[in-house]
């Protein structure tokens, strides 16, 4: 881009001023000096000291240079001599070489201007055509060498004075030119930043260009690769259309850093610093660009200053927009890390979820199968059970009738009878009669005998053995032992199946196949047949029933039987297996029914509390007590189920497990899903 | 026999209790059978045998019992004079292998009946024990022959004849 010009940035012709009063040696003067300047110097011829003056301060005002004046000895306002004292103190004239133009004078006259500075030359008149040029030529050369602030070599090399005057006017154009580029350069960032990214990349390519003389640019196919990552660099790519894609490849996966902010100029920092190259460069789309050598890149900028700023401020907008771009990136990587970390929380969340999901589900699945089993069990134990308690009655009815057809003697008959009704004794009051009969009958073996036969009261047992005095005593004894042990035998037969079968009911209605949720449970079937199935583990626990008058529930009774189970069994675990065990239900609510389960334990430490119903809870450290932890989880995810909740409240020698059901009576009002009645 | 060998049956139940009595039956011509529903009654039979002239030959003990496990009344049990050396048979359903290694090491239990029982297994573990008992402590056996282990006693008497 040519500097921008003006008329008023023209450089001046030089002045040459001639003063003289004499009008024939004036105008001679200055002809001779217009012809031996050939038009490069402008020729002024004024009459006398004033209008020398003003010439001199009007081209001082106007900035165009002096190199000579030459003054006549005789000026109508005095002397030449004295004008150029004068002159010599003034700014305007202070480059200004000075020449006095003069016929031979005295000797001695000159010395004071000489010593003042004030005089560079003489021309005395009469004049050759050569020595005024020879004058001339040196004066000028010594103005120009000493008057252009940087000593040019170029000024030594003329011998005559139009060559002279050439090479003045060069190196004032020159300098002219750095003057504005000077100018310029002060300015040179503002100058760009109105322009937009894109005006400076082609400010900077035209500039380039022209330093470069427009070399041919380079076509690359889309895809090519420009430079490889790692490449030694030895010139740049300036790219002139296209887009370019900066990349690096990222354990075998190639990654794009930069492509829109990418730039123009390509390698330069690889080639500035040094080094490989840090990214690999691939044409995106077709692309034109020249491919400019270090060595020509580094004279192009050193000899247009114009050139180094567009590029500086190309480069430096493209590395401000690589730096956002990796500042940007950093902040992707920040968030995407973020992001990753959530995500991966909320997996582990996920996946403990599951694994607690999976254990409960094992876990019930297990109860399932234990309960079908059971039922499975409960049910084919009731074909020989129904069988056993009909036979049991059979010979109850079958054994009098025969001993009666067969006419057996009354008393056995009455043996069979009493053995058949007979609330068995204590093996107290056996001892206590035995001993009471021995002392009587005075025979221990006779006593054990009467008391086996049944015969306990000590006057009869002593009337029967007057009665069989003499007979075959301890035969007949023997068959009203034997007679006495059948009733028995057959009196525990059945109260002996009796119980059986309560269990056996027990068990069915315990493990029934999962009946879903049914309206109408009466929660004290659950409760007391659990009570009875695990009774072997209440031997040593007083169970005290507190049922209050409660609805009916909307529930699956089995599940409603693992709750019970499972609090149950915690309850006399906590108590050691012995204590108190205490069964409440109530109504405090409308529309729900609560069952308590109370034990007279140690209690659960509040910091436990929080804990008790999640999964695998254990009291004891690196052990999972399944008996505590999966148990009350399961009863908690039971009670869900069931639209109920389940709550603990304990304190030392005192913990209550509640379940609260809704009601399942029209009349009770169903709660509206609200499974927290007391809104906590 | 100046001395009454004693057969001890704990057990609660009263259907069950009978039935074990009726079992031991056979024995009952020469030993004297007694029962008790709990530790607390067994305890005081045992102690009632002091004056009574008699021995605690044999206890049959359930292991659930009201208020206390057999176990835990063995081990009692083998810690009273006149008791230690009477032979301990756990006749249980329900006893667990803590309990059971318990009686054992402690209790110096001599055998194990599961329920249900057979008479036969039943008559079989208290006639050896018994056998046992009186080989170690009776000096008169030959009242025992009809009821025991008679060769053993047959052998024990031969032995003791020559012995003298």
């Amino acid at each position: 881009m040519p500097p921008p010009t003006s008329p008023s940035d023209a450089p001046h012709r030089l002045l040459l001023l001639v003063a003289s009063g004499d009008a024939d040696r004036r105008e001679r003067l200055a002809s001779q000096l217009r012809d031996l300047t050939r038009g490069e110097a402008e020729v002024v011829a004024v009459t006398d000291a004033a209008p020398a003056l003003d010439a001199l301060e009007s081209a001082w005002r106007a900035g165009q240079p002096v190199p000579m004046m030459a003054v006549d000895e005789d000026l109508p306002s005095g002397s030449g001599r004295a004008l150029l004292l004068t002159l010599h103190r003034h700014p305007s004239a202070e480059a200004t070489r000075k020449l006095l133009v003069a016929e031979l004078l005295p000797p001695g006259s000159l010395n004071e201007t000489l010593n003042a500075g004030a005089l560079q030359g003489r021309l005395t008149v009469p004049w050759a055509p050569d020595e005024l040029e020879a004058l001339v030529f040196r004066t000028v050369r010594e103005w120009a060498l000493a008057a252009l602030p940087t000593p040019d070599p170029t000024l030594e090399v003329p011998r005559d004075l139009p060559a002279l005057l050439e090479a003045i006017a060069a190196a004032r154009h020159r300098m002219l030119v750095r003057a504005r580029e000077l100018k310029l350069l002060k300015r040179s960032f503002f100058v760009n930043r109105g322009l937009s990214d894109d005006e400076v990349d082609q400010a900077m390519i035209a500039e380039l260009g022209q330093a470069l003389g427009h070399p041919h640019p380079t076509r690359i196919p889309a895809g090519t690769v420009v430079f490889r990552e790692g490449d030694v660099v030895e010139g740049i790519w300036v790219i002139l259309d296209g887009s370019i894609s900066l990349v690096q490849d990222l354990d075998g996966e190639e990654v794009v850093f930069h492509s829109h902010t990418a730039g123009r100029i390509i390698g330069l920092l690889a080639l500035a610093t040094r080094r490989r190259m840090f990214f690999s460069c691939r044409a995106d789309t077709d692309v034109t660009a020249w491919k400019v050598r270090f060595e020509d890149l580094d004279a192009a900028l050193q000899t247009n200053p114009m050139l180094s700023v567009h590029f500086v401020t190309s480069l430096i907008r493209s590395l401000a927009r690589r730096s956002r771009r990796a500042v940007d990136l950093q902040a992707d990587v920040k968030r995407l890390n973020r992001d990753l970390a959530e995500e991966r929380n909320q997996l582990a969340e996920a996946l403990r979820n599951l694994k607690s999901a999976q254990t409960l589900l094992v876990e019930s699945e297990k109860m399932a199968v234990l309960g079908q089993l059971v039922a499975g069990v409960a049910h084919e134990l009731n074909n020989p059970l129904a069988a056993i308690l009909r036979a049991a009655d059979f010979i109850r009815e079958d054994v009098q009738r025969m001993l009666e057809a067969c006419g057996a003697e009354a008393d056995v008959q009455a043996a069979v009878a009493r053995g058949l009704a007979e609330t068995p004794r204590t093996t107290r009051e056996d001892r206590a009669l035995r001993s009471a009969l021995t002392r009587r009958l005075k025979d221990a073996g006779l006593a054990e005998a009467m008391l086996r036969a049944g015969v306990g009261d000590p006057d009869t047992a002593e009337r029967l053995a007057r009665e069989l005095r003499g007979r075959d005593d301890r035969a007949h004894l023997a068959r009203l032992e034997r007679a006495l042990n059948l009733g028995r035998a057959v009196r525990n037969l059945q109260s002996a199946s009796g119980r059986i079968r309560g269990l056996v009911d027990s068990l069915r209605s315990y493990a029934q196949p999962d009946p879903g949720i049914q309206t109408g449970i009466d929660v004290l079937d659950g409760l007391e047949d659990t009570v009875r199935l695990f009774g072997h583990q209440l031997r040593k626990v007083e169970v005290v029933r507190d049922y209050g008058e409660v609805a009916r529930v909307a529930a699956n009774p089995a599940e409603l039987n693992q709750i019970w189970t499972n609090l149950i069994t915690n309850a006399v675990e906590a108590m050691g297996g012995e204590g108190t065990l205490i069964l409440r239900t109530d109504a405090p609510e409308p529309g729900w029914v609560r069952v308590r389960v109370e034990d007279r334990g140690p209690g659960i430490p509040p910091d436990h509390l929080e804990r008790i119903f999640e999964l695998n809870f254990t009291t004891r450290k690196g052990r999972v007590d399944f008996g505590l932890g999966l148990g009350l989880a399961i009863c908690r995810n039971l009670a869900d189920r069931n639209r109920g909740r389940i709550e603990v409240a304990s304190k030392p020698g005192c913990t209550v497990f509640s379940v609260w059901l809704p009601a399942s009576d029209a009349s009770g009002g169903r709660p509206d899903g609200n499974p927290n009645p007391q809104g906590s | 026999m100046e001395r009454q060998v004693v057969i001890l049956c704990v057990e609660d139940e009263a259907e069950v209790r009978e039935a074990l009595l009726r079992d031991l039956q056979p024995f009952s011509a020469v030993f004297r059978i007694e029962a008790a529903v709990d530790a607390d009654e067994a305890r005081e039979v045992v102690e009632s045998l002091d004056g009574e002239k008699a021995d605690l030959g044999l206890v049959l003990c359930d292991h659930r019992l009201p208020g206390t496990t057999g176990v835990d009344f063995l081990v009692d049990l083998n810690g009273r004079k006149g008791a230690r050396e009477a032979r301990k048979v756990l006749v249980t359903g329900q006893a667990g292998l803590e309990d059971t290694v318990r009686a054992v090491n402690e209790a110096g239990l001599d055998h194990y009946i599961a329920k249900p029982w057979t008479p036969e297994a039943l008559q079989a573990v208290v006639r050896n024990e018994l056998t046992i008992f009186v080989l170690a402590g009776e000096r008169d056996l030959k009242p025992f022959l009809p009821v025991l282990d008679a060769p053993r006693i047959l052998e024990a008497i031969a032995q003791r004849a020559s012995d003298q």
